[in-house]
């Protein structure tokens, strides 16, 4: 995924870089754009830093997510069906054995997001990775959840979290090695109030935003193939 | 299509004490360095006024190094800052933050003494208040009528300097609409002068990974015994992470047609804001412990309603084993947020200690 970049693009690659951790967490979807719009040779590298751009759609199939991980084109598969919307020919699809995987994954992590935000859009996405022995699975995943919208107006949040992991199966066991971002947007409305007699507050607002990244490695028994589903659970669960 | 103004604007975006950092990122990052110079020019003239910048002054006369605010309410219409210290007015170099060509500036005698008392309480309290802060009392006359006329002539400058260019013209059309906040040409006994107090205190703590600035304006008129507000709080926290914190806050208050003397008034309206920022401070620090503690729990419960964690093994299983559960999943209608009901509590097992 690495690309050597001639000196010149580096340097912006990494202006780039340390512009969007300056800029404020509900501003950077926003300057991400912006800046891949400047420099389109240097957006995917860019977008590979941030994993912070993402939608939830509804449509026949059920609620997902589209973002980078199920694109293609203009074009999102979804998880439950796994075609692409709008319909695109050619396009990449997990292996028959990875695409049961997915599928289960994001049943399980249907109950996860239930549990822990009660609600909310969580999908997962898998791609296949090449392994040195053909009998070894080796693949990719993105778990991306998002928040469902706050019941009131008086706070007004969104938790986004990115999970992209790389799993190796060695024998019994898998490796996980797991980039989690994880975006929090709070922001509260001061309403106007009187103070005193002669006092009054027009309005106000405090907004509170923060983006996170961490990685971690995850060593797991696996001793079915579908002791992916528990791990990945597991892993994802124990990193939020 | 990105234009190049969305791009120097983005020099607003920077945090506190980082302007230098973003400025140094957008330079590498642009192509045009052609056009990007200017236009940089000119944002920046906008993000010092807007960012209140403190100008260092050397010593004059027998006034010491001290310093003043850039602001809307320290500029006069020939886009000259004013030093109150000296009564002078200078140019700003928006870039280097250095001041030039001084030239003498005279304060309506009217407002005189009354923003030198207002000065004197405002210095006080800062000091107590803000370890780095600064402050300055500006004046601004109004009248309304000359106010009037002064757009309209500067409406008709504009016509006819700027012919031909639409875009020109409607932006210069629209900002006169706007009353110029600062008249030079306050003068002995013109009606309605008025008064902006500004505080701006910025903490540049980048060896801990964070930065933050306060900046408060209050507009006091003296004829109708107001005084109105605003605050504002940006704070970056940076350690592995990005946290912003931005609040915002306005205020109108008044004050009591009992008090003569400048000296009261000036004693009076500090005293006021001082309360009012107190309150603030007071109330956002609130605000932030509850957003912290209690809205990030209900965005996100620590554990699930059960009080433990997920039994990751149970959810395979039943996943594997039972596939219309499996499809019942998908179809799920999420219940109302914050209602931590699990629906599939036949799929949900708690891990017993």
């Amino acid at each position: 995924m690495d690309v050597e970049l001639p000196a010149d693009d580096d340097a912006v690659l990494t202006a780039m870089i340390d512009l969007m951790r300056r800029v404020s967490p509900r501003e950077s979807v926003r300057v991400l754009d912006m800046l891949s719009e400047l420099q389109p040779e240097l957006a995917d590298d860019l977008a590979g830093h941030f994993d912070i751009k993402l939608d939830s759609v509804k449509d026949e199939d059920g609620d997902y997510i589209q973002c980078d991980y199920n694109m293609v084109g203009t074009s999102y598969r979804s998880p439950w069906s796994n075609t692409y919307h709008p319909a695109i020919p050619d396009a990449p699809l997990p292996s028959p054995r990875l695409r049961e995987l997915e599928l289960v994954l994001n049943k399980a992590f249907k109950v996860y997001t239930q549990m822990y935000f009660g609600g909310g859009v969580c999908s997962v996405f898998l791609w296949d990775l090449e392994e040195e022995k053909p009998r070894d699975m080796g693949f990719a995943g993105a778990v991306v959840i998002t928040s469902p919208p706050p019941p009131t107006d008086a706070v007004d949040m969104r938790w986004d979290s990115f999970h992209v992991f790389e799993c190796h199966e060695r024998g019994r066991s898998a490796k996980y090695k797991l980039t989690s971002t994880i975006s929090v947007f709070l922001k509260a409305t001061l309403a106007p109030v009187v103070v005193d007699k002669v006092t009054s507050e027009n309005e106000g607002e405090a907004n509170l935003c923060a983006h996170t990244a961490r990685q971690a490695e995850y060593d797991y028994p696996l001793t079915t193939p579908q002791g992916h589903v528990a791990n990945i659970g597991r892993m994802v669960e124990d990193m939020e | 299509m990105v234009t190049m103004n969305q791009v120097v604007e983005l020099i607003h975006l920077a945090p506190p004490g980082q302007l230098k950092e973003v400025f140094d990122d957008l330079s590498i990052i642009v192509d045009d360095k052609e056009h990007f110079p200017d236009l940089l020019k000119d944002e920046l003239q906008r993000f010092n006024r807007q960012q209140f910048a403190v100008v260092q002054h050397e010593p004059f006369q027998d006034v010491p190094v001290h310093t003043s605010i850039i602001s809307k309410g320290s500029e006069d219409r020939e886009h000259r800052y004013v030093d109150y210290e000296t009564e002078r007015s200078f140019i700003l170099d928006d870039t280097t933050l250095n001041p030039v060509e001084y030239a003498p500036y005279n304060i309506a005698e009217g407002s005189r003494i009354l923003r030198k008392e207002l000065e004197k309480s405002l210095k006080a309290y800062v000091k107590d208040s803000y370890p780095t802060g600064h402050c300055q009392v500006s004046v601004s006359a109004i009248n309304p009528q000359a106010l009037v006329l002064e757009a309209k002539d500067s409406l008709d400058q504009v016509r006819t300097n700027s012919e031909g260019l639409d875009e020109g013209l409607n932006k210069e059309g629209i900002e006169q609409t706007v009353p110029p906040p600062v008249q030079t040409a306050a003068r002995e006994g013109q009606v309605g002068s008025f008064f902006i107090l500004e505080i701006v205190a910025e903490l540049d703590n980048k060896a801990n990974f964070w930065t933050g600035k306060w900046q408060s304006e209050w507009k006091v008129d003296p004829t109708i015994r107001s005084v109105t507000g605003r605050m504002n709080v940006d704070v970056h926290y940076f350690e592995q992470t990005n946290v912003r914190l931005q609040s915002r806050h306005s205020i109108q208050s008044e004050f009591p047609l009992r008090l003569k003397d400048d000296r009261s008034i000036a004693s009076y309206i500090v005293t006021r804001v001082a309360n009012i920022e107190q309150t603030y401070h007071q109330k956002l620090f609130n605000t932030i412990c509850t957003l912290d503690q209690d809205s990030l729990k209900r965005l996100r419960r620590v554990l699930p309603a059960s009080g433990s964690k997920i039994d990751w093994d149970q959810v395979q299983s039943d996943i594997y084993n039972d596939t219309t559960l499996g499809q019942n999943v998908s179809q799920i209608d999420i219940s109302p947020a914050y209602v931590y009901e699990p629906i599939m509590t036949q799929t949900i097992h708690v891990q017993k200690e």
